[in-house]
C-alpha cells in the first residue's frame, strides 16, 4: 500500500478550523535524543506550523526513535501512519544514490554555505528522487559536521592506515575511509562506547554533539575536528497528505520547514565553540588536520561518485571550488 | 495437509541448522579477520542480523508446531478432556485468523516495498523482509494441520521438540 | 480511559488465560487495539515493526550464548567446571546454589545483557543443579534471578543506552552499578541461607587435596573458555556478542578433545538452539509491535504524567517512579521501556534535584525486575523455554528473589550514597 491515507482521522480532522481551512494533527518522528538539536528543529517546526496556520496545524513529536529506526519511519511515512519525519541523509543513500552527493568530502567551508547549497536547484533535484516512493522530501537542515575521534593521536592521513574506525554504515562514508587505508567497522551504536573502551575499534567517525551526549570523550582521548563531511537531515512529509493540501497550506508547510531549517542549522553553527570547549573541559584533546593533506583522497571520491549518478556529478561540479 | 506440514518442517529444520551454524562461523571469522588479518568483514554484522531474522521467523513457526511457545496454562489444565478440546479449537480459530490477517498484511507489505538497499551489503531489503511472510505462512500451515487433527479428534502428540 | 483501551485490556487478559502463546497474545492484542480504536492506518506498519524487532545486533547474543552453553554441556565442559567448584565449596549445604550466584556475578562483569546471561546460565546451571538434587523450578528461578545482575554490574547495555539518552557519564554509571550489583548478590546469598534452613539443600563431600588437584588438572582445558572470553573482551579483541561466537568454536574444539562431543550431535544441538531461541525472539518480535503501539498512543507518557503530578516531594516522586516502572515493567521490556520513558522522566530530574547517575541505577534495577515479571518478561521466557519449566511455576519460585530485588531497589532509591559514593572517589 504505497499511498496510505493522508486523510486518516489522525492526519487531519474534518471540522473547519478557525481560519476557515482544514485542521490537522500531525505526528513527527526522528531518531535523535530529546535534548538534541534535531528535536529543537522539530519543536521549531511545530511552533511555526501552528503559528502560520493560526492553530490549524498541530504537531506531536516522537524523538529518540520512539517510533522506530529510519527504515521503520520511512515505511510509516509511506503508509501514512506517520506524517512527518527527519531522516538521516546517510539512510536515504540506501533508497536513492543521489543523496551520496552530500558526503563529498571537504565540499563546504561553513554552515552558512551548506545551508545555501541546500536551497539550490540541484539539492532540490536530489530530494525529488524520492517522489515516486510515496515520500515528499521538502528540505534539509544540518547538524554537527563529521569529525574523527581516536584512542591514539593521529596527525596526518597516513597515520590512519590500518586503523579500524567505526563509521556510519553508508557506502560514501565507508569508501572515503577505505581510500585512507582505514577498515570501516559497522559496530552498532550502543556497542560503540565499549568497543572504543576495550580497543575493538581505534576510533570513530562522529560529530561533536554525539561525542558529548554519548560521552565518547571517556573512551577516545583525541578529536580531530576535521569537519570533513556535512551531516544533512532530510525533512520528509507523507506525499498523499502533502498533495491533498490546499496550495496555501502547502506553502505554510514549506515556509515552516525553511524557518526550522535555518533556525536549527544556524543554531548548531553557533554552538561549535561551546561544544569544543565542553569536550576539552572533559579532557579530550581537540586539534585540526590540514584539509590540504586530504586532497588526494577527496579527488578519488569525486571521481568515483561523479561516475555513479549524474546528479552527484552536477552537485559536486556546482559546489567544488 | 499433514504431508505439507511435514515437508515444511523438514525445510525449516535444515534451514535452521544451516543458519545457526553460519551465524556462528561468520562472526568468528569476522573476529579473526579484524584482529589477526587486520581486514574486517564490513558485511558480517548485517549478514548475521539478516540470518537471525530468518532464523526467528522459521524457528518461530517450528516453535508453534512443537507447541514450545510460552503460554499460561493453569486454567486450561482444569478443563476435562473434551472441554480442553473445545477450548483448543476456539484458541486455534483465533490464532489462525490472526495469522491469516498478519499474512495478508505482510504480503501486501512486501509486494509494495519501495526500493531500498541494505546499509552495508547493499542487497535489496526484500531478502531479509521475506522472512516475515514466509515464516507466517509456514506457521499457518502447521497450525491448520493441527486444527484438522483436532477436529478429527486425533490430536497427534507433538510433545517433544526433537 | 477510552472504551477502546479498556476493551483491549479485557481482550489481553482473556487471551492470556485461555492459553494462547504469549507471543501471539501480544500480536492479537495489538491488532485488536487498532480495530477497536479505529486506527486502521497503522495496520500497514505491522509487518515492518515485526521485522525491525529483530533488526538489532545485540539480540544475536541470545542464540549465540545459548549455543555456547549447549556446546559446553555436550562437550563435558560444564560438568568439569561445576565439579571443580564443587570440590572447593560443595561441602557447604546448598553449595551449588552459591556457586550459581557467584558464577553469575562473575559473568555479569563480562556481559552487559541479562538476556544473554540468562540464555547461557540456564543452559549450563539448571541441568547440573537438577542432577545434584535441587528441584528444577528452584534451579531455574535462582539462575534467572541472578542473571539480572548482568546489566547492573558493569559493563551494561542499559547504562549505555540510558547514558546516551540523558547525557549522564557512562563511565560513572558503570562504577555506580558495582555496589548495588554486589548488594544484589549478597541479598540472594542471604535468601539461599534462609531457604537452606527450611529446605535442606543438598551438599556433597568435601574434596581432599589430591581430589582438588585432580579436578583442577581435569578442568584446565575447560577453563580456557572463560579465560578467552575475559581476555578477548577486556583486551579489545572482540565485542561481548562476538565473544559468544568465539566461545562456541572453542567449545567445539575442547568438546572434541575431551572426546565427549561428536560431529553427529551438532545438527541436533544447532536445531535445539534455534527452537529455544525462536520462542524468545519471536516474542521479542511481537513485543516490539506491542511496544510500538503503546509508544504511538503515548500510553506510558500519559501514565507518567498523571502519576508524577501528584507530589512535589522528591522522595514521593522516586517512589512513584518505582511503582510506575514496576507496573510498566510487566508489559514492556528493558530497552524499549528505556527509550519510551527516559525522555519523559529525565526533564523532571532537575526539578526534584535528583542525580542522573543515581536515577540511572534506579531505572536499570527497575527494568531488570521487569525481565522477571509476567506477562511480558524476556528473562522469564528464556529460562522457562530453556529449562522447560512452566511460566506459572517459575513465577512462583522466583518470588523470594523478586522480593529481595525490590527491597534492594528501595534501599538504593533512598540511600543515595550506596550508588554515588564509588563514582565520587574518581572525581
Ligand atoms: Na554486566
Ligand atoms: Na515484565
Amino acid at each position: 500500500s504505497g499511498g496510505g491515507s493522508g486523510d486518516s482521522e489522525k492526519a487531519s480532522g474534518d471540522g473547519d478550523g478557525e481560519g476557515g481551512g482544514q485542521t490537522y494533527e500531525f505526528k513527527l518522528g526522528h531518531i535523535a535524543p530529546p535534548d538534541h538539536i534535531w528535536n529543537e528543529a522539530a519543536q521549531k517546526l511545530a511552533d511555526e506550523l501552528e503559528e502560520r496556520s493560526d492553530g490549524r496545524m498541530k504537531m506531536e513529536l516522537y524523538p529518540g526513535g520512539q517510533l522506530g529506526s529510519d527504515s521503520d519511519m520511512v515505511q510509516q511515512l509511506e503508509t501514512g501512519s506517520l506524517q512527518f519525519a527527519f531522516i538521516t541523509n546517510a539512510f536515504l543513500t540506501s533508497k536513492s544514490d543521489a543523496f551520496s552527493a552530500w558526503f563529498a568530502p571537504y565540499l563546504f567551508e561553513s554552515y552558512e554555505e551548506t545551508l545555501e547549497a541546500s536551497k539550490s536547484d540541484v539539492a532540490k533535484k536530489i530530494l525529488a528522487t524520492l517522489d515516486d516512493q510515496g515520500l515528499k522530501a521538502l528540505d534539509y537542515f544540518f547538524s554537527g559536521n563529521r569529525t574523527m575521534m581516536f584512542r591514539e593521536k593521529v596527525e596526518k592521513p597516513e597515520d590512519m592506515d590500518g586503523l579500524a574506525l567505526r563509521v556510519t554504515p553508508s557506502p560514501a562514508l565507508e569508501d572515503f575511509y577505505r581510500s585512507l587505508g582505514v577498515s570501516p567497522e559497522s559496530i552498532s551504536l550502543p556497542d560503540v562506547y565499549q568497543s572504543a573502551q576495550t580497543g575493538v575499534i581505534d576510533g570513530m567517525d562522529m560529530d561533536l554533539d554525539a561525542a558529548i551526549t554519548s560521552n565518547y570523550n571517556e573512551v577516545t582521548g583525541y578529536g580531530a575536528v576535521t569537519n570533513h563531511m556535512v551531516w544533512p537531515s532530510v525533512m520528509i512529509i507523507n506525499k498523499e497528505l502533502y498533495e491533498g493540501m490546499s496550495e496555501e497550506d502547502q506553502k505554510i508547510v514549506e515556509d515552516s520547514m525553511s524557518a526550522a531549517s535555518e533556525f536549527a542549522t544556524m543554531k548548531r553553527a553557533s554552538q561549535e565553540e561551546e561544544f569544543k570547549k565542553t569536550l576539552e573541559e572533559r579532557g579530550m584533546e581537540l586539534y585540526e588536520i590540514d584539509p590540504a593533506l586530504f586532497e588526494k583522497y577527496t579527488k578519488e571520491f569525486d571521481e568515483k561518485y561523479k561516475a555513479m549518478d549524474p546528479l552527484i556529478a552536477e552537485f559536486i561540479d556546482t559546489f567544488r571550488k | 495437509m499433514k504431508t505439507l506440514s511435514n515437508w515444511v518442517e523438514r525445510i525449516e529444520k535444515v534451514a535452521a541448522i544451516i543458519l545457526m551454524a553460519a551465524i556462528t562461523l561468520v562472526l568468528f571469522t569476522a573476529v579473526v579477520y579484524r584482529y589477526f588479518l587486520n581486514a574486517p568483514l564490513f558485511w558480517a554484522n548485517e549478514a548475521s542480523i539478516f540470518m537471525m531474522t530468518w532464523l526467528t521467523f522459521l524457528g518461530g513457526s517450528l516453535g508453534l508446531k512443537y507447541k514450545s511457545q510460552a503460554s499460561i496454562t493453569f486454567l486450561v489444565e482444569r478443563f476435562s478432556d473434551s472441554g480442553k478440546r473445545i477450548l483448543l479449537i476456539i484458541t486455534h480459530i483465533i490464532i489462525l485468523a490472526t495469522l491469516a490477517l498478519l499474512m495478508y498484511l505482510s504480503y501486501e507489505w512486501i509486494l509494495n516495498l519501495s526500493p531500498q538497499k541494505s546499509s552495508s551489503m547493499r542487497i535489496p531489503m526484500w531478502i531479509p523482509y521475506l522472512s516475515v511472510p514466509v515464516g507466517l505462512t509456514f506457521a499457518f500451515i502447521h497450525l491448520l494441520d493441527y486444527m484438522i487433527d483436532l477436529i478429527k479428534q486425533t490430536p497427534k502428540s507433538s510433545g517433544d521438540a526433537l | 480511559m477510552t472504551f477502546g483501551l479498556i476493551a483491549t485490556i479485557v481482550v489481553f487478559i482473556l487471551l492470556l488465560i485461555i492459553g494462547i502463546p504469549i507471543s501471539l497474545v501480544l500480536a492479537i492484542t495489538s491488532l485488536s487495539y487498532l480495530f477497536l480504536t479505529d486506527n486502521l492506518t497503522l495496520l500497514a506498519t505491522v509487518p515492518q515493526k515485526m521485522f525491525s524487532g529483530m533488526d538489532n545486533f545485540g539480540l544475536l547474543a541470545i542464540p549465540l550464548f545459548m549455543l555456547a552453553g549447549e556446546l559446553m554441556n555436550f562437550g563435558g565442559i560444564t560438568s568439569r567446571l561445576i565439579q571443580f567448584a564443587k570440590v572447593l565449596i560443595g561441602h557447604f549445604r546448598g553449595g551449588l546454589a552459591y556457586v550459581s550466584i557467584i558464577a553469575n556475578m562473575f559473568l555479569a562483569s563480562i556481559l552487559g545483557s541479562a538476556n544473554a546471561q540468562a540464555a547461557m546460565m540456564s543452559k549450563v546451571m539448571v541441568p547440573e543443579m537438577e542432577k545434584e538434587g535441587y528441584t528444577r523450578e528452584f534451579s531455574a528461578a535462582l539462575t534467572l534471578a541472578s542473571s539480572v545482575v548482568a546489566p547492573v554490574i558493569p559493563p551494561s547495555m542499559l547504562f549505555i543506552i540510558y547514558g546516551t539518552l540523558t547525557g549522564a557519564s557512562i563511565g560513572d554509571l558503570f562504577i555506580a552499578g558495582i555496589i548495588p550489583g554486589i548488594l544484589l548478590g549478597i541479598g540472594f546469598i542471604i535468601v539461599i541461607g534462609f531457604m537452606n534452613v527450611k529446605e535442606n539443600f543438598p551438599r556433597s563431600e568435601r574434596g581432599t587435596l589430591p581430589e582438588i588437584f585432580k579436578s583442577f588438572l581435569n578442568v584446565l582445558p575447560a577453563l580456557l573458555i572463560p579465560f578467552i572470553i575475559i581476555y578477548g573482551i577486556l583486551g579489545g579483541i572482540f565485542t561481548p556478542t562476538e565473544s559468544a561466537a568465539v566461545a562456541c568454536i572453542i567449545a567445539v574444539i575442547i568438546g572434541f578433545a575431551y572426546k565427549q562431543l561428536k560431529a553427529k550431535y551438532l545438527p541436533e544441538i544447532l536445531l535445539n538452539t534455534v527452537v529455544n531461541t525462536a520462542t524468545i525472539t519471536f516474542l521479542i518480535v511481537t513485543a516490539n509491535l506491542f511496544g510500538y503501539i503503546i509508544a504511538y498512543e503515548r500510553i506510558p507518557q500519559l501514565m507518567a504524567e498523571s502519576m508524577l503530578s501528584i507530589s512535589e516531594n522528591p522522595i514521593v516522586f522516586l517512589l512513584l517512579v518505582n511503582i510506575l516502572l514496576l507496573l510498566l515493567g510487566c508489559i514492556l521490556d528493558g530497552i524499549a521501556a528505556l527509550i519510551i520513558l527516559v525522555p519523559v522522566l529525565a526533564p523532571l530530574l532537575t526539578t526534584y534535584q535528583i542525580d542522573p547517575v543515581h536515577f540511572g541505577v534506579i531505572i536499570t534495577i527497575n527494568l531488570t525486575i521487569g525481565l522477571l515479571t509476567p506477562p511480558v518478561g524476556t528473562g522469564l521466557f528464556i529460562v522457562s523455554s530453556v529449562a522447560k519449566v512452566k511460566i506459572e511455576s517459575l513465577v512462583k519460585a522466583i518470588m523470594p528473589f523478586l522480593i529481595t530485588t525490590i527491597i534492594l531497589l528501595m534501599i538504593i532509591t533512598y540511600w543515595e550514597d550506596a550508588v554515588l559514593w564509588l563514582p565520587s572517589l574518581y572525581k
